[in-house]
């Protein structure tokens, strides 16, 4: 155990003064790394933040099976094996008939990475 | 011998005895004496490593060299040495702006690894600075149509050529090899990844006949271009090099995720899409099929993505280390997206 602030406090304070205090000060050559550094701190700031939900990503895949009328992946699997089956599934083509109802499911899965990458270059809303 | 140390040398391997060898095979390649009187590493390259170095010929004449040799941990897609040297001298009698090459060395003995040397070409290849600093660039409607003809020049050169046997039969459907290849990459991912099977399914269903099959560069885009005086100086980088489909050079130069934050100029983020396309017309003499663009931007950002999953992989196995490496990973999202928003442009541009 610690004493506070916990983690994510001191990762957002660490930020802002590498941002405020120190890189005014740091030689041209220099910049370019501590923004690297302060965008791989703002994405690991976010990430433990998050509350991984895999429950609803693996209702929302099976879901679609159900919609697509195709063999339905057992839910208690792991997501990383449903989301391995849906690959297989797009490669091969069985999902070709149902773009429609699968593209909002990938707009969906890629948004959710990009909420935690880059939230500034999401084109689709929270939810 | 006065060879100014670099610490950094030392890890990389290229100590004073290795120069020593370097300068020995050289004098040996060019018949004269000559010293190495600096050697540094260069900036660039996640798969090869180039460094800059002084040559001292016999009679006393100074030349600026760079040598390049594949870096620790290279992609395994990427053409040897070797054959890069020989696509730079076919390059290079096409008449095409490229760094004039001097040797390839096979012999693992000499650096533990094969490389080639070839002339410095003085300039800036830095996209940051390209495509903010206008007065690096005065006329950008003339160097996107540069940039054009310098392309069309590549695609110019067609099979069969018998110095580019290795680069094997050109297959005649390139689309479906690209795809085929970067399905490969993603079987050796561990995380699946279904929008990217999409995007490539969708590129499997509506891929192209190929205007014709031409040399391609590979990754013909800013920062593979040495800028000089407003202009080119010197199409650099040609390790991605091969048979294939021309639009793929023109939409990997156009494509969102290579105009390093000037979304607004559509060529490179150093110029407009009409310029470039113009010039490319008046060498090629062939029509951009700009129906077509949003295909092959839509591949430029997957295969992006992929090789940016791939980075980070090697990141997370301890084979690449530094900080961009390990960041590299999380810039596939928004490559993703880019394309899944292009995919949906296809027949509609």
């Amino acid at each position: 155990m610690h004493d506070g602030p916990e983690g994510a406090r001191l990762l957002a304070i660490a930020r802002a003064t590498l941002l405020n205090e120190v890189l005014p000060d740091v030689p041209a050559a220099q910049v370019y790394a501590v923004r690297m550094i302060a965008n791989a701190m703002a994405i690991a700031a976010r990430e433990l933040a998050s509350k991984a939900d895999e429950g609803a990503a693996r209702e929302r895949i099976v879901s679609l099976y159900r919609q697509a009328e195709l063999a339905v992946p057992d839910a208690s699997c792991a997501l990383g094996d449903i989301e391995r089956m849906l690959a297989a599934d797009i490669r091969a083509g069985r999902f070709d008939a149902h773009e429609e109802t699968l593209t909002p499911l990938l707009e969906w899965q890629v948004d959710r990475r990009l909420a935690l990458a880059n939230p500034k270059l999401r084109r689709h809303g929270d939810d | 011998m006065g060879v100014e140390y670099a610490a950094e040398r030392k890890a990389t391997g290229v100590d004073d005895l290795a120069v020593r060898r370097l300068a020995a095979w050289l004098g040996r390649r060019l018949g004269e004496p000559v010293t190495i009187r600096t050697i540094e590493r260069l900036s660039g390259g996640a798969i090869q490593e180039n460094w800059g170095l002084t040559l001292i010929h016999g009679d006393g004449r100074e030349e600026r060299l760079v040598l390049r040799r594949d870096a620790a941990a290279p992609i395994p897609s990427s053409r040897s040495r070797a054959e890069e040297f020989a696509v730079l001298k076919v390059a290079r009698a096409a008449g095409i702006a490229v760094p004039a090459p001097v040797a390839l060395c096979t012999d693992e003995a000499v650096l533990g690894g094969p490389f080639f040397l070839m002339r410095h070409v003085s300039g800036i290849a830095d996209p940051r600075l390209l495509v903010r600093n206008d007065s690096l660039i005065p006329d950008r409607p003339e160097f996107g149509a540069a940039l054009g003809a310098a392309l069309a020049r590549i695609h110019a050169v067609r099979p069969p050529r018998p110095k580019l046997s290795f680069l094997g039969q050109p297959d005649p459907d390139p689309a479906m090899a690209r795809i085929r290849a970067q399905r490969q990459n993603l079987d050796r991912l561990a995380a699946p990844q279904p929008a990217i099977e999409f995007v490539l399914r969708r590129l499997e269903r509506d891929r192209p006949r190929p205007a014709a099959i031409t040399l391609i560069h590979g990754d013909y885009r800013i920062g593979n271009i040495m800028v000089a005086d407003g202009g080119i100086a010197a199409v650099l980088d040609w390790e991605f090099a091969d048979w294939g489909d021309p639009d793929e050079d023109l939409g990997w130069f156009t494509a969102r995720c290579w105009r390093f934050g000037r979304e607004d100029r559509e060529a490179g983020g150093v110029a407009a899409r009409a310029d470039f396309y113009r010039g490319y017309e008046q060498i090629s003499g062939r029509k951009v099929a700009s129906e077509r663009a949003p295909y092959w931007e839509a591949m430029a950002a997957i295969r992006w993505a992929i090789i940016a999953l791939q980075q980070g992989e090697r990141h997370r196995a301890e084979e690449k280390p530094g900080l961009e490496a390990a960041l590299s990973g999380r810039m596939a999202p928004q490559l993703v997206q880019e394309a899944m928003a292009r995919i949906a442009a296809i027949g509609h541009a």
